[in-house]
């Protein structure tokens, strides 16, 4: 192009393609990865990067900590791996969380894409594999050397060619080591699918790089973030989230700092980092914090380095949100799912109109492993989600992922894995914070093992004593619960299931918007008619003074 | 023009070498020569003679010979020296033939027979069972272990290898001990675990703590052949070894991570008595306190012998010993121990007492050494480690040797007088 500028139509072009890339290679990491986590879970990201290491495009329906992460941890491996060493068909593979997203499960990759000999982007993925071995993925883990195999920044694909040793040693370390072994080459073929298609596209359109594509995408999606920022008024907005954590409860304490159109989003005053693996490292808590402020600021514009500009975020090293090296860090997501009510509580008087109450995160998850009858070896993640937090004009969604877009494992792929069976998946009536706009439901899971052998059994569960807020009156969501056998139990440990035992696990709700006396009545009886709202709270909660019974609509 | 160039064997009658498939392999590259440099210090005139005979090799096939510096000095010729297989050549077969003789003419000598036994062990939530049954068939043993506990999903588990070494090494000791360790010794013995035991456990099985079972099979093995070989078995040791395992961020935020041995009685056997705080039936050294504590932010407040704790008999059980240790740093400390022994006691042979069984307190409070710990700062720890058991009536152990572990402070005159029947009217000043 010989063109100063790209004219508005030929951006629209390139930026869709590029888009169109990043989701078409991301579905090749879907159907051509071997875990459930990926396949069904959704629980990987793909992100096409200029060769510094910003994000051009990325995949829409994943994971909003590695689209986050994936730019940081480009940026990481390019210091180990500088620009010169590159040669077609590498890919280096690393799961370190303090250069990869923030626990040994998330493998993340880089591999370049040259057209004419010149390295002209990389394409990052991160996956959350099934397992990387360890112990079975508890935040009971002291240190980090127990949360299983550490892989430092690594050519895994040498000039296309695998590097065969790397595969064993991971082969060996891992439970289900062809899962694993699937999931690592769907980044292969994925990585190469989104190489060939930047280079048809570099052909069709004659471009010789994508440096002017890219930094006019960049300087586009930063003007309309730092647009929306400047219309919140200047100032230190603070707010504070408390969670289960694992004896006592942990803080997160977040002050936001709006000055013209940037922010600076700061933890000063969060709990000190926990031998146990409830920390998040700084790459994760980045991803969530800018996630947070996209989601509020700039929601329909696609993301990338430009979103990221105006925003810087920092947090005490030694705190649960940017803990030292080796602190073990595998139930992160106990920690920095919280991120998003922590910012959204700070914007709330700000905002109003923007925030959303707290959700019934972090997503839940059943860890499970042990050996089936056909003396198979199985080891799986099953998702499970809470309530969505209600919004100005909003209710929360019931059993809906926020903030993390996790997909629920279904039933049918969890019994086919594992040898449990799901009694009952129900949304559970009344547990939505009560609201103008009502928080959604949480659900109850009822599972019984099946197996002739005991099952090892850990969580990824939270909000037992810390509710889902309400806000400007709306009702804090109900917390969860988990029972064994009929006894509630500490879902930060490890447990062991055996054959015929009942798990309950009871996932926490969102919390409501707006006085629930303001809710409008044919909202209240489209509830009642459905039967998620019993008609003792809507008397009680709700002011409601029909004569509602099933049989009178 | 210079000679052409030609490689030497040094082979000796005494230990020819098959010449065919060496020269097969250098040929086309030089010509082989035999040259029998035998294997033994050759004088000054020798090294002379031969360094003559050598003169113009580029290369030495050595098997055997006896190659000096001196003598290599005088070949400037020479590239490269090569020594002759790795594989079973027939000076091998000598060692192993050799060694194999020794261990069935001592096999022979037990009386053909089915000898079984059991011990038990700690476990993790209960105890595991190691059941043995060694069958001798003439110069042969099968060391057989059907009826041990099945694998546990706790890392108390053992794989064959493991088992077969400490099997075939308790059958050394007691068959064989003189004749150097080899192939030889091994060829009399098969040993069999039925497969998914904790002594043959399937993959993924964990086996991190694989001695607290492993170093049971001596007194597996010992027990079973007791009443066949009574002079030549070991009452069981405060084995398995101990271990402190530790972890954390030391002042200076250097991460550290040790693990620490300490070791038990051993058992006493015919004519000896155990000897105090002794590896059996590893052969791990204790970790020195100055080593410890250097590497650690821990310090050992006490390190000693448990007076009285060996079991008594006629020769007595080896004591176990006490240590306390505090942890000096300012942040905590990851614990974990190998231990066993605190409810299994060490048995004693022939009359001989049991030992006494180990313990750790962590602040006072007994603690379940098979899980993980954490030590704060100023925390004590104190391990008792467990001891020997002891061989035959201690009614008929000699009285100066009574007298000597009175005088030692290793015996208390009460004990003297219960379990030894000790009627002396010792006190350290009346010797």
């Amino acid at each position: 192009m010989a063109r100063k500028g790209l004219d508005a139509i030929t951006l629209e072009v390139l930026w869709s393609r590029l888009i169109a890339i990043a989701e078409e290679a991301a579905t090749e990491v879907a159907r051509t990865a071997f875990s459930t986590t990926v396949r069904e879970s959704k629980n990987f990201a793909l992100v096409i990067l200029d060769p510094r290491g910003h994000s051009i495009a990325q995949s829409s329906a994943t994971m909003p900590s590695f689209v986050g992460a994936i730019p940081l941890t480009a940026r990481h491996l390019l210091k180990a791996f500088p620009l010169e060493v590159w040669v077609q068909d590498d890919l280096v593979l690393v799961n370190d969380p303090w250069i990869s997203t923030s626990h040994l499960q998330d493998v993340s990759s880089l591999s370049p894409v040259f057209y004419k000999k010149n390295l002209i982007a990389f394409v990052g993925i991160t996956t959350h594999v099934t397992d990387m071995g360890g112990k079975l993925r508890s935040p009971e883990v002291r240190e980090i050397y127990e949360e299983g195999l550490q892989l430092p920044p690594c050519k895994f694909l040498n000039a296309g060619k695998v590097n065969q040793d790397i595969l064993r040693i991971i082969r060996q370390n891992v439970r289900v080591p062809d899962q694993v072994e699937g999931d690592l080459i769907s980044h292969v073929s994925a990585s190469k699918l989104a190489a060939r298609r930047i280079q048809e596209m570099m052909e069709e359109y004659r471009l010789r790089d994508l440096d002017q594509v890219a930094s006019t995408i960049f300087q586009r999606s930063e003007n309309a973030m730092r647009e929306a920022i400047k219309k919140v008024p200047d100032g230190e907005y603070r707010f504070q989230v408390s969670t289960d954590g694992y004896d006592e409860p942990l803080v997160i304490r977040v002050e936001v700092r709006v000055r013209g159109s940037s922010i600076l989003v700061d933890y000063t005053g969060s709990s000190p980092q926990v031998d146990r693996g409830l920390n998040a490292t700084l790459n994760y808590v980045y991803a969530y914090s800018a996630y947070s402020l996209k989601c509020l600021f700039c929601p329909a514009v696609p993301n990338n380095e430009g979103n990221y500009r105006p925003v810087t975020v920092s947090a005490p090293e030694g705190s649960i949100l940017n803990p030292r090296y080796p602190a073990p860090v595998n139930g992160r997501s106990m920690v920095g799912h919280f991120i998003p009510s922590a910012i959204f509580g700070a914007l709330c008087k700000a905002v109003p109109e923007l925030v959303q109450a707290a959700s019934g995160s972090p997503t839940w998850a059943i860890n499970a492993a042990g050996i089936a009858k056909d003396n198979r070896r199985f080891a799986g993640n099953f998702f499970l989600n809470g309530g969505q937090g209600a919004s100005n004009e909003h209710d929360g969604r019931a059993c809906l992922c926020f903030p993390s877009n996790t997909s629920a494992t279904p039933i049918e792929v969890l019994e086919h894995m594992v040898p449990l069976l799901v009694e009952r998946k129900a949304v559970i009536r009344d547990s939505g914070g009560a609201g103008e706009f009502c928080g959604g439901d949480g659900q109850q899971v009822i599972v019984k093992s099946l197996s002739d052998s005991p099952i090892l059994l850990t969580f990824l569960s939270e909000r037992t004593r810390h509710p889902a807020y309400g806000l400007f009156g709306g009702r804090n969501g109900r917390v969860g619960k988990v029972t064994l056998n009929g006894r509630p139990i500490n879902p930060k440990r490890q447990w062991v299931m055996h054959p015929g035992d009942r798990l309950v696990l009871e996932v926490p709700s969102g919390g409501g918007y707006g006085d629930p006396k303001k809710r409008r009545r044919d909202l209240i009886e489209r509830d009642l008619r459905e039967g998620l709202l019993s008609l003792q709270k809507a008397r009680t909660e709700y002011n409601y003074d029909g004569d509602f019974s099933v049989s009178s609509l | 023009m210079p000679a052409r160039r030609w490689v030497a064997v040094t082979a000796t009658a005494d230990f020819p070498v098959a010449l065919a498939p060496v020269k097969e392999a250098l040929a086309g590259v030089a010509p082989v020569r035999t040259v029998p440099l035998p294997f033994r210090p050759l004088g000054r005139a020798e090294e002379a003679t031969f360094a003559k005979k050598l003169q113009g090799a580029e290369g030495i096939l050595l098997r055997p010979g006896y190659v000096t510096p001196s003598l290599l000095d005088q070949l400037p010729a020479l590239k490269a020296v090569a020594v002759h297989g790795a594989g079973v050549d027939q000076v091998d077969v000598t060692i192993f033939q050799r060694s194999e003789n020794a261990m069935r003419e001592a096999i022979k000598k037990v009386p053909d027979g089915e000898y079984r036994f059991q011990v038990s062990t700690d476990g993790y939530d209960e105890p595991l069972v190691i059941r043995v049954e060694v069958r001798v068939r003439g110069s042969s043993i099968l060391v057989d272990y059907t009826g041990s506990s099945p694998q546990v999903d706790r890392g108390l588990n053992a794989t064959l290898n493991y088992v077969y070494a400490y099997s075939a090494y308790s059958l050394k000791c007691l068959f064989c001990p003189a004749v150097p360790n080899n192939e030889g010794n091994y060829r009399p013995v098969t040993v069999s675990a039925p497969e998914g035991s904790i002594l043959n456990p399937r993959y993924p099985a964990p086996v991190n703590g694989r001695s607290m079972v492993g170093h049971f099979i001596p007194s597996a093995i010992f027990g079973a052949l007791c009443k066949a070989v009574p002079e030549l078995v070991q009452a069981a040791s405060g084995s398995p070894t101990w271990a402190i395992n530790a972890a954390g961020i030391a002042k200076d935020n250097r991460r550290f991570a040790g693990n620490f041995f300490l070791n038990g009685g051993q058992g006493a056997s015919n004519e000896h008595d155990g000897r105090a705080c002794l590896c059996f039936p590893s052969n791990t050294s204790a970790t020195p306190i100055e080593v410890l504590e250097h590497m650690v932010p821990l310090l050992v407040e006490r390190k000693a012998v448990i007076r009285d704790s060996g079991g008594a008999g006629e020769f007595c059980g080896g004591d176990g010993q006490q240590v306390i240790v505090k942890s000096l740093s300012d942040s905590p400390i990851l614990l974990t121990f190998l231990s066993e022994r605190t409810r299994h006691p060490a048995y004693g042979l022939f009359g001989g007492r049991n030992g006494r069984v180990g313990k750790v307190t962590l602040n006072g409070r007994p603690i379940n050494p098979k899980r993980q710990w954490v030590m704060h700062p100023g925390d004590r720890l104190v391990l008792e480690v467990p001891s020997g058991g002891g061989y035959g009536d201690p009614k008929k152990r000699r009285r100066d040797l009574i007298e000597r572990d009175l005088r030692e402070g290793l015996l208390s005159l009460q004990k003297a007088r219960t379990e030894y029947n000790y009627d002396g009217d010792f006190s350290v000043s009346s010797l």
